[in-house]
């Protein structure tokens, strides 16, 4: 099996200030996301199920509670004797210490840690992204046009292309092309950020990158064009299916509505292919005789009395009698107060809505000043 | 209280008139409150009140059991020093399911080895989210060799579902063991539990194997509490006992007051389980779901009134569910009404079918039936 051969490297040290608030005092991985989830949970789970036994997540920004939802990795059967998951902060050397400085450098910054492991294959995975994706297949792809490095794209509308890593492409998937947010794309294939290095390749790039003074130490922005212009095998692995970059308060709060649709292509029913996170030993949720419930993802712990219409629910999240909320997404021990009215609003983390209090507009309004992304211990009644 | 008191659940309750349910499981692992298994509560009532040592003395159905207690990782109970251990019968034995006092006989030497001094014997089947500290301070300053924890009951007469479980009976300063038949208004009501010191507890085990009277040890200990200084201790919270699908029932439907659900799960502390990852619940369009608990995993588009929803339960469109405890990965179809009903894991109630029970007679629907 090719399975073990590979390793995977989590970036989850980007703060993500489009996300404002919600990555006040969090990372941008460790934001919720679908009623119990951290957006992390994703692309860790896509290891579990894709065999992945070897993890090294990458932490800088506001690392607090994403360390401590990571823990030694348990829920994604990550707390192994051999292998399993190390968080990797920057840290200090004889040389001194500086901050991870690009995508890159955090790699460089652990060679110890990926020496030690010994990989042929290096999985390089960003933690910011909702997808599921079997990194196996890729892995099976990638030996199989004996590519140097192999991208995953995705097909983005033409109009957004220029957000994006652009991959141009010849028919067997060979990358010739790769352009880093293109004014004017030629083509909709965007990298997903999510890459299969050859590890004996990828290390010898490392060093010569760091060594170059001009380089900003990213790899879309040096390593891959780099490579590219030497002649390297890059090629590009499509992947089709449910995959959003949750990079702004509405792409975030949309992607938690397209979760209220039971035929949406992600699928977190899907036995299969489950999304592991962190349980907090809550009740199941209580629907009140008061209440009033409609599209609604509902997640344990929860107590409604209100109306619930087109609505995210996090864990242990209330809402008292006479509230109505629509179009709303509740984090973590959020509380909406008796005949508060609330329409496209995200309530943080443990944040209250005092009774009566009317929020509704068009846009999305973020409740609450800053969100610790911490659950709960215990709910008070 | 940590390294001074062990745990021992002891099962093999009777399970005379709870067959339904206990069919493919014991008592123990009987699902309850859409979430959890009986066992759950006493667990996590002992590792809260800070009890790391728990031993679970099983006599059959040993599957059920294993799948849901593994190593005890869900109650933080896997422990190098301590933790959790299942203490199996010891099938070469030809006498090894007459009863508990021989199965303990087999795992004496567990109970020889423990470090901690006094032993926590309980049931799986008196639901409760229970603090022990207070009763074991009781315990600890009268230095009784046993402590028996009991419940008050007010208007025993009327309480019809209390019919044969154990009366406290204290006369000239000993304490017996009585059953309860209904005469009495107010009594304290045995719940299987006891503080008792270990040394007391291996005499009273050794000697009851010895002479051979008895076969179960609840029957050892209660000939044997004239011999031992014995205190009663009355608990505060509220205990459910559950032995007949009828109190079954009756305490499900008790929880969705939400001031008894409050109390049970987040008193003393929560109640752990194992985890099984499901998303949360899914409410569609139309859904209309009203005084119910709802476990992660379901998808509803029907109709839900005063029900428990355990996990992965589908209400399909147009289906009404009513007065019903519905256990996980189970599928109501489309326009199919169920009232006063349990249906037992991954049964499918088919499409336009009615089921109906009574709320002093539930329907039953077994573990997988189609009834289509």
């Amino acid at each position: 099996m090719n399975k073990e051969k590979m390793i995977a490297m989590l970036l989850a040290g980007g703060q993500g200030t489009r996300l404002k608030e919600l990555t006040e005092k969090n990372a941008k991985p460790a934001v919720h996301f679908g009623g119990k989830y951290r957006i992390i949970d994703f692309a860790l789970s896509n290891c579990a199920n894709s065999g992945i036994r070897n993890v090294g997540i990458l932490t800088q920004y506001q690392p607090l509670a994403l360390s401590m939802h990571i823990g030694i990795g348990g829920p994604w059967d990550l707390d192994r004797q051999v292998g399993g998951v190390e968080v990797l902060p920057p840290h200090m050397t004889t040389q001194g210490g500086q901050w991870y400085a690009g995508t890159s450098n955090a790699i460089y910054e652990n060679l110890d840690y990926i020496d030690m492991r010994d990989p042929e294959f290096v999985l390089i995975l960003s933690g910011d992204h909702i997808y599921k994706m079997d990194y196996s297949k890729m892995l099976d792809f990638h030996i199989e046009k004996n590519a140097a490095v192999t991208i995953s794209a995705i097909q983005v509308l033409l109009d957004e292309a220029s957000r994006f890593g652009i991959l141009n492409t010849l028919e067997d998937g060979r990358i010739y092309e790769f352009e880093e947010k293109p004014e004017n794309p030629k083509n909709d294939l965007a990298s997903m950020g999510v890459y299969i290095f050859n590890w004996d390749i990828l290390r010898e790039w490392l060093i010569k990158d760091q060594k170059n003074p001009k380089s900003s130490h990213d790899f879309g922005k040096d390593i891959l064009p780099g490579m590219l212009e030497e002649g390297f095998n890059l090629y590009a692995y499509s992947f089709s299916g449910y995959w959003r970059d949750v990079g702004t308060v509405e792409s975030y709060w949309q992607a938690n509505m397209d979760l209220l649709d039971p035929e949406n292509s992600l699928n977190l029913f899907d036995e299969d292919w489950r999304i592991f996170t962190n349980n907090y030993n809550v009740p199941a949720q209580y629907i009140s005789p008061s209440s009033k419930v409609e599209r609604a993802l509902i997640n344990e712990g929860c107590i409604v009395h209100g109306q619930v219409k087109n609505s995210i629910l996090s864990t242990s999240a209330v809402v008292k009698k006479g509230a109505q909320i629509e179009g709303t997404i509740l984090l973590p021990g959020a509380i909406v107060g008796e005949n508060a009215v609330l329409k496209n609003v995200i309530v943080l983390s443990h944040e209250t809505v005092e009774d009566g209090v009317v929020i509704t507009s068009d846009e999305i309004t973020i409740y609450g000043a800053e969100d610790y992304g911490m659950v709960i211990n215990r709910r008070e009644l | 209280m940590t390294k001074k008191v062990a745990g021992l659940i002891n099962l093999g309750e009777k399970e005379t008139y709870i067959r339904e349910l206990t069919q493919y499981r014991p008592l123990a692992t009987v699902p309850f409150a859409g979430r959890y298994c009986l066992i759950d509560f006493m667990l996590s009532s002992m590792i809260n009140s800070g009890i790391g040592t728990i031993s679970i003395l099983v006599k059959d159905k040993f599957h059920s059991i294993n799948d849901h207690l593994s190593y005890g990782k869900w109650w933080d109970l896997d422990r190098k020093t301590g933790g959790l251990r299942i203490l199996y019968p010891d099938i070469k034995e030809e006498t090894a399911f007459d009863g508990d006092l021989q199965r303990l006989g087999t795992n004496l030497i567990y109970f020889e080895k423990m470090k901690e001094d006094h032993i926590l014997l309980t049931r799986s089947n008196y639901l409760g989210n229970i603090n022990f500290k207070k009763a074991f301070e009781a315990h600890e300053k009268a230095d009784t060799d046993i402590t028996i924890l009991s419940k008050k009951v007010t208007q025993g007469k009327t309480r019809v579902d209390l019919l044969g479980l154990d009366i406290l009976v204290e006369d000239n300063g000993k304490t017996y063991i009585g059953q309860n038949l209904g005469n009495q208004d107010e009594f304290e009501m045995g719940i299987e539990m006891y503080f008792i010191k270990r040394e007391v507890f291996m005499e009273i085990v050794k000697e009851a194997l010895e002479l051979g009277k008895e076969k179960s040890l609840s029957a050892a200990i209660a000939r044997r509490l004239i011999k031992y200084s014995v205190q009663v201790y009355s608990l505060e919270e509220e205990i459910l006992p559950i032995y007949s699908l009828q109190q079954y029932y009756n305490a499900s439907l008790r929880i969705l007051e939400e001031d008894k659900a409050h109390c049970l799960f987040y008193e003393h502390g929560r109640i752990h389980t194992k985890v099984k990852d499901a998303p949360s619940a899914l409410y569609m369009e139309g859904s209309q779901v009203s005084n119910s608990l709802v476990a992660n995993g379901c998808v509803i588009e029907g109709t839900v009134e005063n029900s428990i929803l355990f996990r992965n339960v589908r209400v399909e469109k147009g289906a009404v569910v009513r007065n019903s405890v519905v256990f996980q990965g189970s599928v109501i179809e489309s326009n199919s009404q169920v009232n006063f009903a349990i249906l037992d894991k991954r049964a499918t109630i088919g499409r336009g079918k009615i089921l109906m029970g009574d709320g002093g007679l539930p329907y039953f629907v077994g573990k997988g039936a189609r009834i289509i």
